[in-house]
């Protein structure tokens, strides 16, 4: 339990309030934030409210358990990624079958006026599993239309290509001409028309979806496509024919292409008391904090969703780590192998709890430098990232978890390979 | 005493390794920048390829040939009469680029001293991934520096052909081709990219016969089908000899010739031909010799290119990538603008690089230029789109000009007719790209170019005509 209370404080919950709220641009005042039914695994479609913990009014802090959730395995406690206040409770104890993705209670932030909060437009379109990427992001960005404005357009599911025209724009002739020719006047077209030129600038298209002569999804299609060739495509790098595959020392269980597939090395150092075991305990830790840290930040469900309780006991973790169902839907952590060398170890000791071990582990890492003296024992770990190459953002979760490893463990790099 | 100021200071803010493009503009940016910069060149002079055997070598040929060609072939139905013979003085041609070339490169000296950045010359190689040792070129004592930031910009190399040895005398890369004694009366260039015809421009112009032999079926490799199929045809009017879908198997030199075998790719069929003067001119490749990567331990990927990430980052956070060396289209104006961006992301942690937005020209006559996407692409990818194309021969300015060769074509897409792409073969396509690019930068629909006005007469006018067919009906054609 420690642990998950760790993670999720980790995971920088208090961004992804803050990212969430930044979103809401066109409302301009706050607006609670819509709590959805958290996905505790990619396969998870559905689940059960066992029990919540907190009444509308109260307030709790990041790392509270806010509710009890049911799956159909086991019933699993989630936890607040932030501080903040339940406002209201929308699915209440002992429903079954809420959708993943379905609105189950409203937010708010701790320093909010429950009086004057703005009560957000709910999206109860449940999503299916196969969708569970986008869910997040569907439910979280749907813009809260507050009841003063409500001309605001929506614009579900594409606020990353439209934005609020930037007011200040001179506009360019041709849509100056069609606003004209339509009666609508320079305010109004900057107050109401999303803009999906760079750096808010209303295009022709924009106008033109704006008045309905031609669809949204033909902007959003040509917008997404401009935007995937403005960066160099680093998709695709393939490692120096002459070096030497590291691959081949590790078998790998099933066929490994090596596209998809990076070999991570690292070598750390460790001080006199702590033993191999204790160090691979302590690893596969970091690991299996990194991976949920990773979706955590990518997903704001997973943040709030500790997995099972079988993480006691260090063999099972291995394990877990082994079998997809936590990580599959985007990559997979395999192959876990271990070189110690330098100075002999000290013998396990047995006096100390291993979990207290692993906190004085974290804490080495983030205080002592003096961890990494020459001359001290020094562990080399190899294992594989196996990412989904056909999903886009998978290269970008592998990266997350490499940081989030690394700020981890005492390594002061990690050398990836593929 | 100079020697002892200039190197006093062994620690540095920044250090950039090449002074080329991308690696003087990121130094000079990096000291504007407030950082303690010093940049490492070897080669003697700034500037890199671009400005040394590369780019601007290249347009003073260029332009020179093109003004002789036109004294001579290009006069009389102007109302130019020669009294005399117009002939080329090939040793001042030469000199007159050198000119240019040492002017250019003497001024990013110049730049280098206003903005104070210390200008080592020597060649650097990486000790560990926070120092550099620098061997001077002058023979002095090799020296030290540490940096707390680096950034690479090594550039490139003319891909060797496999077999052929170059000798930059018979048998030559990009280099030696600029510094010929005198003009081949025969040249083959393998390669029909954007080297390989401005170089076939150059020498035909002077009177070389010039065979160009490209592997693929099509020339200037990544260019607009249509725009490369109209370049071809105007460039073989004007003498160059092309044979494409053509593999060269061997390139011997024998005394004074060079003798190559090719062979057609589709019907295997083989040719011996014979030259003067073989360039080999089928590519560039990163150039990372005496960089003693693995000291720092920077990876190569399979195309000996360093591998960064989106910040041009190393798997060292402080030792970041720019140009050639590195992933994306092997261009000195996309150096520089990486070059600016790195030293922004070692400021600022942000800089901005439009990659979708990388203009390309070559200097041909007429020339060619584009950028943004051309229709293979965009089929490709299944977007729709309309085209708009405009031809010279209506425009007023080119009419008077007599130089008439070519169009413009627009793609916009064909719903939000938001701009994709421009191409243009024609005279000063060069130029005139400039302001499809500011078009891209800013989301245009091809309305908004047609609704600027653009002065009378002039070639920009084939710019608007073009937008404007591409979503209605031109006016003057």
């Amino acid at each position: 339990m420690l642990r998950a209370v760790y993670a999720a404080r980790k995971t920088g919950g208090s961004k992804i309030l803050v990212a969430a709220r930044g979103l809401h641009h066109s409302a301009p005042t706050m607006a609670a934030q819509v709590f959805t039914m958290p996905a505790m695994s990619p396969t998870m479609s559905e689940g059960g409210i066992v029990s919540w913990k907190f009444k509308p009014g109260e307030a709790f802090n990041s790392g509270d358990v806010l509710l009890e959730v049911e799956t159909d395995k086991a019933t699993i406690d989630v936890e607040a990624v932030d501080d903040g206040k339940m406002w209201e409770i929308i699915v209440n104890d002992g429903a079954k079958g809420v959708a993943v993705g379905e609105p189950i209670a409203l937010l708010a932030e701790p320093e909010d006026d429950l009086s004057t909060l703005e009560r957000p437009v709910l999206e109860t379109k449940a999503t299916k599993p196969a969708e569970t990427a986008e869910a997040p992001k569907a439910v979280k960005t749907e813009e809260p239309v507050a009841s003063k404005t409500p001309a605001a357009p929506k614009t579900s599911g594409s606020t990353e290509i439209f934005a609020q025209a930037n007011v200040s724009q001179k506009l360019s002739p041709a849509v100056e001409l069609l606003l004209h020719e339509n009666d609508i006047s320079v305010e109004d077209a900057l107050g109401s028309i999303p803009a999906s030129g760079p750096k808010g600038r209303l295009l022709k298209g924009d106008v033109l979806a704006h008045l309905g002569s031609i669809s949204k999804d033909s902007i959003i299609k040509v917008t997404e496509f401009i935007k995937s060739r403005e960066h160099l495509d680093l998709s695709n790098i393939k490692a120096e024919a002459a070096a030497p595959k590291p691959e081949a020392k590790a078998p790998a269980p099933e066929p490994v292409k090596p596209k998809n597939v990076l070999t991570v090395e690292l070598t750390s150092a460790l001080d006199g008391d702590i033993s191999k075991e204790k160090f691979k305990y302590a690893f596969e830790r970091s690991i299996e904090v990194a991976i949920r840290q990773t979706y955590g930040r990518k997903f704001p469900q997973y943040a709030t969703s500790p997995v099972g309780s079988s993480l006691t006991a260090a063999d099972d973790l291995f394990d877990d780590l082994l079998t997809p169902s936590v990580t599959k839907s985007r990559f997979e952590v395999y192959g876990i192998n271990y070189k110690f060398f330098g100075p002999s170890l000290a013998a396990p000791s047995k006096a100390q709890s291993i979990a207290s071990d692993f906190d004085e582990l974290l804490g080495l890492t983030s205080s002592s430098p003096a961890y990494v003296e020459e001359g001290s024992a020094k562990v080399n770990v190899e294992f594989k990232i196996k990412f989904d190459e056909k999903l886009s953002d998978s290269k970008d979760f592998v990266s997350v978890f490499e940081d989030s490893l690394l700020s981890q463990i005492p390594a002061n790099k990690l050398k990836i390979s593929n | 005493m100079a020697q002892f100021v200039r190197y006093a200071s062994t620690k540095y803010d920044v250090v950039v390794i090449g002074g080329g493009p991308g690696g003087y503009v990121a130094a000079i940016k990096a000291a504007q920048l407030g950082y303690n910069t010093a940049c490492i060149e070897k080669r003697g002079a700034l500037g890199g390829t671009c400005l040394n055997v590369g780019c601007i070598p290249s347009k003073s040929l260029l332009n020179n040939s093109h003004l002789y060609h036109q004294i001579k072939h290009d006069s009389e139905n102007r109302g130019i009469a020669i009294d005399g013979e117009v002939s080329v003085n090939f040793p001042k041609l030469m000199e007159a680029k050198e000119k240019a070339v040492k002017q250019l490169t003497g001024g990013i000296e110049m730049l280098f001293k206003k903005n104070k950045v210390t200008y080592i010359k020597g060649s650097g190689a990486f000790v560990d991934e926070k120092k550099v040792s620098v061997t001077p070129i002058d023979g002095s004592e090799e020296l030290e520096l540490e940096a707390d930031h680096f950034i690479v910009a090594t550039g490139s190399e003319p891909t060797p052909f496999p077999g052929i040895t170059i000798d930059e005398e018979r048998i030559v890369t990009s280099t030696g081709v600029l510094a010929l004694k005198e003009i081949p009366k025969r040249l083959s260039i393998i390669g029909g990219g954007i080297i390989g015809l401005e170089m076939a421009s150059v020498y035909s112009r002077l009177g070389s016969e010039v065979t160009v032999i490209e592997f693929q079926n099509a020339i200037g490799a990544g260019m607009d089908a249509e725009v490369a199929k109209t370049s071809q045809k105007l460039l073989a009017k004007q003498g160059l000899k092309f044979k494409l879908g053509t593999k060269v198997v061997s390139g011997v030199r024998d005394g004074e010739v060079v003798k190559i075998e090719v062979e057609d790719v589709k019907s295997g069929k083989k040719e011996d031909l014979e030259a003067d003067v073989l360039l080999v001119a089928i590519g560039r490749r990163p150039y990372t010799e005496g960089l003693a990567l693995e000291k720092a331990g920077l990876e190569l990927d399979n195309k000996g290119r360093l591998v960064i990430d989106s910040q041009y980052r190393t798997k060292h956070d402080h030792i970041r990538v720019i140009g050639d060396v590195t992933f994306g289209p092997m261009l000195a104006h996309k150096a520089e603008e990486e070059g600016i961006a790195a030293a922004e992301y070692i400021k600022h942690g942000h800089g901005h690089v439009n990659y979708g937005n990388i203009p390309s020209v070559m200097y041909t006559h007429p020339e060619v230029a584009w950028v943004g996407l051309n229709e293979e692409q965009l089929k490709e990818q299944g977007i729709k789109y309309k085209v708009g194309k405009f031809p010279f021969i209506a425009n007023s300015r080119a009419k008077t000009n007599l130089d008439t060769d070519g169009f413009v074509k627009f793609l916009a897409d064909a719903e939000t007719q938001r701009v994709l792409g421009v191409h243009i073969v024609g005279p000063n396509a060069g130029e005139m790209i400039a302001e499809a690019g500011l078009a891209l930068e800013y989301g245009a629909s091809t309305e908004d170019i047609a609704r600027t006005c653009h002065a009378h007469p002039t070639l920009s006018e084939a710019f608007k005509e073009a937008a404007l067919s591409t979503f209605d009906k031109p006016i003057n054609f």
